[in-house]
Parts: C-alpha cells; sequence; structure tokens
C-alpha cells in the first residue's frame, strides 16, 4: 500500500468519525504514549537501582582492600620498629 | 486529524522531559559506578605495590579520584588556562612518565578520565555542551569554531578525538585545582 493511500484512508476514517470521535481517538493515543512512557521510566529506574546496588558492592570491596592495606602497612611498621629495637640491642652490646 | 496529533504531540511533550531525566540518571549512576571500578583498581595496584607513596599517582591523582568517587554534583573548570603554571606541568611529566612504564595504569586512568568527563555530563549536561564549545574554542581559535560547524564529513570521528580532548581537559584542570 502506497503511502498517499494510506493517507487517504486514514483521512477517510477521521471525517467518518467525526469531532468528537478524532479527540476519542486522540485521547486512547495520548494515553498509550503515556503508559509506553511509563515504562520506559519504570526500566530505567529498575537498572539504575541496580547499578546503584552494584555500586555499593564496589565500595564494600574497596573497604576490605583498605584493610588489606592497612594490616599490610601495620606488619611494615612492626618489622621496622623489630628490626630498629634488634639494631639498638646490637649497638648496646 | 490535526485533534489526533494534538493529542499526541501533548503526552510526548509532557512526558519526554521526564523519559530523559530517567535516562541522564542511570547514565549518571553508570558513570559513578565506572568511577568506583577504577578506584578499586587503584586500590589494588597500591596494595601490590605498584604504586608507592611518594609518586603523583598515589599522592595527588588517587585523592582525586576519592572525590570525584563521593561526589555529588561536578562542576566545569571555566579557567582553566589560570592552572597550568610551571609546577603543574611538571607534575603532568611526572605522571605521564609513570603511565609511559605501567600499561595497567595508563588504560585504568584513561577509563577514569572517561567516566569522570561522562558523570560531569550528565550531572550538567547544559554546561558540559557549552564548557566542550568553550574548549574548542580555546583549543583552536575561531577559524576552527567556524570549521567544526560548518563540517559535516568525518564528524563522527572528530565529536569522539573533541570529547576525548574535553575529557583530558577537565580531568587534568579537576587534578591542578585539588593538588
Amino acid at each position: 500500500m502506497s503511502p498517499t493511500a494510506c493517507a487517504e484512508a486514514i483521512n477517510t476514517f477521521v471525517q467518518a468519525i467525526g469531532n468528537q470521535g478524532a479527540f476519542a481517538l486522540g485521547t486512547l493515543l495520548g494515553c498509550s504514549v503515556t503508559l509506553l512512557m511509563y515504562r520506559l521510566v519504570s526500566k530505567n529506574d529498575r537498572r539504575r537501582l541496580e547499578i546503584d546496588l552494584e555500586r555499593e558492592k564496589e565500595l564494600r570491596g574497596q573497604l576490605q582492600t583498605k584493610d588489606e592495606r592497612i594490616n599490610k602497612l601495620h606488619d611494615q611498621v612492626g618489622t621496622l620498629q623489630q628490626s630498629l629495637a634488634d639494631a639498638r640491642a646490637g649497638k648496646k652490646k | 486529524m490535526l485533534t489526533i496529533l494534538f493529542c499526541v504531540t501533548l503526552a510526548v511533550a509532557f512526558n519526554l522531559p521526564i523519559v530523559l531525566r530517567s535516562y541522564r540518571l542511570r547514565r549518571f549512576a553508570q558513570a559513578k559506578l565506572d568511577i568506583v571500578r577504577t578506584v578499586n583498581e587503584m586500590e589494588k595496584l597500591m596494595l601490590n605495590g605498584s604504586l608507592t607513596l611518594g609518586g603523583v599517582c598515589h599522592d595527588r591523582i588517587y585523592q582525586n579520584m576519592l572525590q570525584s568517587q563521593y561526589a555529588n554534583g561536578y562542576r566545569a573548570p571555566w579557567k582553566f588556562w589560570k592552572f597550568f603554571t610551571p609546577e603543574m606541568q611538571e607534575m603532568q611529566t611526572k605522571l605521564h612518565e609513570e603511565m609511559n612504564g605501567n600499561t595497567p595504569l595508563a588504560q585504568l586512568l584513561t577509563r577514569y578520565g572517561q567516566a569522570n568527563f561522562k558523570a560531569f555530563r550528565c550531572n550538567r549536561p547544559i554546561a558540559s555542551f557549552f564548557f566542550m564549545w568553550w574548549v574548542l574554542l580555546f583549543a583552536g581559535g575561531l577559524t576552527v569554531l567556524v570549521i567544526g560547524v560548518l563540517s559535516i564529513v568525518k564528524i563522527n570521528e572528530a565529536w569522539r578525538n573533541f570529547k576525548q580532548r574535553s575529557a583530558e581537559v577537565y580531568v587534568a584542570s579537576n587534578n591542578i585545582q585539588t593538588a
């Protein structure tokens, strides 16, 4: 079906239903568009919540890495203190 | 026919800003997640000893990354030329030296820069649009600006390079600002 024929068919249909019919159809189409957009927004919001949860998980993992770094630094400081104490004890002897 | 079109246009006009806003917030959340992932990788590099105290990445870049991670809003450094002092140039040189010897670090910082700029674009879309033209104006002058506007050939590649350049300027200015 050619575009011109489609346009003519739509025009004929709109003339048949009249002004009130056109308003009713327009309202129906407007509501459908609103529903479609509502679904899009819901999908985006759900995806955003998933991303936020993933971000929280990553932040918790980051805290664990920070703890490991702190423990490693503690061990290094302990080793340095021990070697310093040994060196001082060696000097006194 | 006009009535139908008017009703549909009204529905679209009313709902489109809401859809675009939700899409922008989703992309913003994704950008913030990417920033957190890059900070995690940076932490792991510091844990295994690849980055040490005294280096530019450890002392300066990591602090900026943490600030960016916890930020709720992002600003545009409009007067970015004020921050290009000799000290900052030296810092940039040291940073490039560290990146040259460490490919994972270079990739990580590139990803961080892109995620940071994406977060800025999603947080302030209008400001980011004008900021990119601002950078183009200073990068090449009015001639380049006019050529950029009139050019339609290879516009995709030019746009990609332009975004990359704006991201580099934005990250560099942020690093300089907080240093």
